[in-house]
């Protein structure tokens, strides 16, 4: 593995995307022997790992100058705990806590702090990798790789597709829950859009009955309640998007934690919204519609 | 020439043994300018016999014509056509929107009318100021007066310039005085040719007409005529009352038979 100097990390700051780098982490990695097993032995800065590995599980705490915090695997094989002493190529290291188990080559790896690494290790100013965390949909990613890989010409630069990978499946996993939800949405607000008509049309019997003594054909009469249930469905619809547009850029620091991950005015889910919202209403007001067009006008007027 | 022709119309509501006659078999014509006055008791069938001259209730069996047209052989959409074309009509309670301005209201027998929104702004401003009611359409119905709002009724029912205007107990709600000028705007434009057939509990107001229907049980069973067809009206009725025709007769005879008789 090609190492690459601490300092150049800092360029990464200046690509053309630099704006949709939420957290640039970086790692040292090297073996080291402990009680007679090898292990491999990690540096990395724990600001940033909530960013990168935001579902590890720490017992104890993540390690201070000379902690460790050891994989899950490598604490049951080399009897671990928190509070315990290891020894690595000479020098003590206390372990603040053990991760849970998390299923990938985490479990068999200690972490230490960078310059802790970097110091057993002798590789000063060195790093092996790093980890760069893009929170955004659709960000650019091959281009970001490209763009890392020109500003550090001797570093190999890829993309960690697991974690993109694990980290869409939660996403599709969340989207298709929310798609679920918003169908059931849909289905009660398209009740709420049919009841509310129904009850609109009663009350309007009398108005209905004078539209049809004066000469509204019932096609008139539908026209009427569509037209209104269409004007209202586009304002609930541009209405919602906006609102909706609101508390997702309320809520969304509290879900990456100040990354700077951010939500735009999207045209296309708008046009969606306000489209989704249009026949939502229309097709919930067809049957108010056809209930109103077909009132008797004679029964209409005695209501008055 | 005949302009409205009634013939046997016959309104039963409910079915078999409990069915209710509403009108048991009514006949007359009028022309072109006439003015029919309808009086009778509550529940004699005035207001059913208004909303079937209105082609708002279909009759269970008869003949209506206006002006050539079997108004009852119409579809539904034809019938509201009609009602636009050779109707106006004029409520007993006004029943202007309440959320519409005067002139708006107004408006509403133009809105399927496809002139411009200029054009029936206009007509309706003419409508108004042929009721007197100039300046005023832009109020509400609840900032004018009692007798105001009638005369936006009125406005609203001659907007189309129709043939006929139905007027069902227009002055029902009003004083006499206001009740006086409203029967003098309907003589006005009963002069220009308009067609109205009135039911009316006020016999002051019924001496405006030309001829007057008494009902009763859902039939005529006293006809009354003014003095004079040609240009008679508002001069009041004949103190000759003319008795019931001979067919009305007949069938209010039947009607009494069957009645004594436990039927109806």
């Amino acid at each position: 593995m090609q190492e690459i100097r601490q300092e150049d990390l800092g360029k990464i700051q200046n690509i053309k995307n630099a704006n949709n780098v939420a957290a640039v982490g970086p790692m040292l990695i090297g073996g080291i022997e402990v009680k007679d097993h090898k292990v491999l032995l990690a540096g990395m800065d724990f600001q940033v790992y909530q960013a990168l590995r935001p579902w590890w599980n720490i017992q104890g705490a993540v390690p201070e100058k000379d902690g460790v915090l050891v994989g899950a695997e490598a604490a049951r094989i080399l009897d671990l705990a928190p509070g315990k002493r290891v020894r690595a190529k000479g020098r003590d290291l206390v372990v603040s806590g053990v991760l849970d188990s998390t299923g990938s080559q985490d479990d068999q790896i200690l972490f230490t702090r960078l310059d802790t690494a970097q110091s057993i290790l002798g590789r000063k100013g060195r790093i092996s990798m790093a980890e760069v965390a893009a929170l955004c949909s659709g960000c650019p990613i091959e281009e970001m790789v490209k763009q890392i890989s020109e500003i550090l010409p001797g570093a190999n630069v890829m993309a960690i597709k697991q974690v993109v990978k694990g980290r869409m499946e939660t996403l599709d996993h969340f989207r298709k829950g929310s798609y679920i939800l918003s169908a059931v949405v849909a289905l009660v607000g398209g009740l709420v859009v049919l009841v509310t008509m129904m009850g609109s049309v009663r009350e309007r019997t009398s108005e209905i009955g004078i539209f049809r003594a004066v000469g509204f054909r019932q096609s008139h009469i539908m026209r009427i309640v569509l037209m209104e249930a269409g004007i209202l469905s586009a304002l609930a619809g541009l209405s919602g998007y906006l609102a909706g547009l609101g508390a997702a850029r309320l809520a969304l620091p509290f879900f990456t934690e100040g990354h700077g991950a951010s939500v735009s005015l999207d045209p296309f889910l708008a046009g969606g919204a306000f489209l989704l919202a249009m026949v939502l209403g229309l097709a919930a007001s067809i049957y108010p519609a056809l209930l109103a067009a077909r009132m008797d006008p004679n029964e209409a007027l005695r209501a008055l | 020439m005949i302009y409205v022709g009634v013939e046997n119309l016959v309104k039963k509501y409910g079915a078999e043994e409990a069915a209710v006659m509403a009108v048991r078999g009514i006949s007359f014509e009028a022309q072109a300018g006439d003015w029919i006055a309808f009086m009778g008791e509550s529940g004699s069938g005035k207001s059913t016999l208004l909303s079937m001259l209105g082609a708002l209730n279909t009759p269970t069996s008869g003949k209506y014509r206006v002006d050539g047209v079997d108004v009852y052989s119409l579809e539904q959409e034809e019938r509201a056509d009609f009602r636009r074309t050779y109707l106006g009509f004029v409520f007993q309670s006004f029943h202007l929107v309440p959320y519409l301005t005067v002139r708006e209201n107004v408006m509403l027998p133009l809105a399927p009318v496809k002139i411009r929104g200029k054009e029936k702004k206009a007509k309706a401003d003419e409508a108004l100021a042929r009721v007197g009611l100039d300046g005023k359409g832009n109020r509400l119905p609840n900032q004018v007066s009692g007798g105001e709002q009638e005369r936006v009724a009125v406005a609203r029912a001659i907007v189309n310039h129709p043939a006929i205007l139905l007027a069902d107990e227009p002055t029902g709600n009003l004083d006499t005085r206001t009740t006086r000028g409203i029967m003098e705007l309907l003589k006005r434009l009963n002069s220009e040719g308009m067609t109205i057939l009135m039911v009316t509990h006020n016999p002051e107001c019924a001496q405006y007409a030309r001829r007057v229907l008494h009902l009763s049980d859902g039939l005529v069973v006293e006809r009354e005529e003014a003095e004079g067809q040609e240009g008679g009206n508002g001069r009041g009725l004949n103190e000759r009352k003319e008795e019931a025709t001979a067919a009305d007769r007949s069938r209010y005879k039947v009607f009494l038979e069957n009645f004594f008789k436990g039927g109806s």
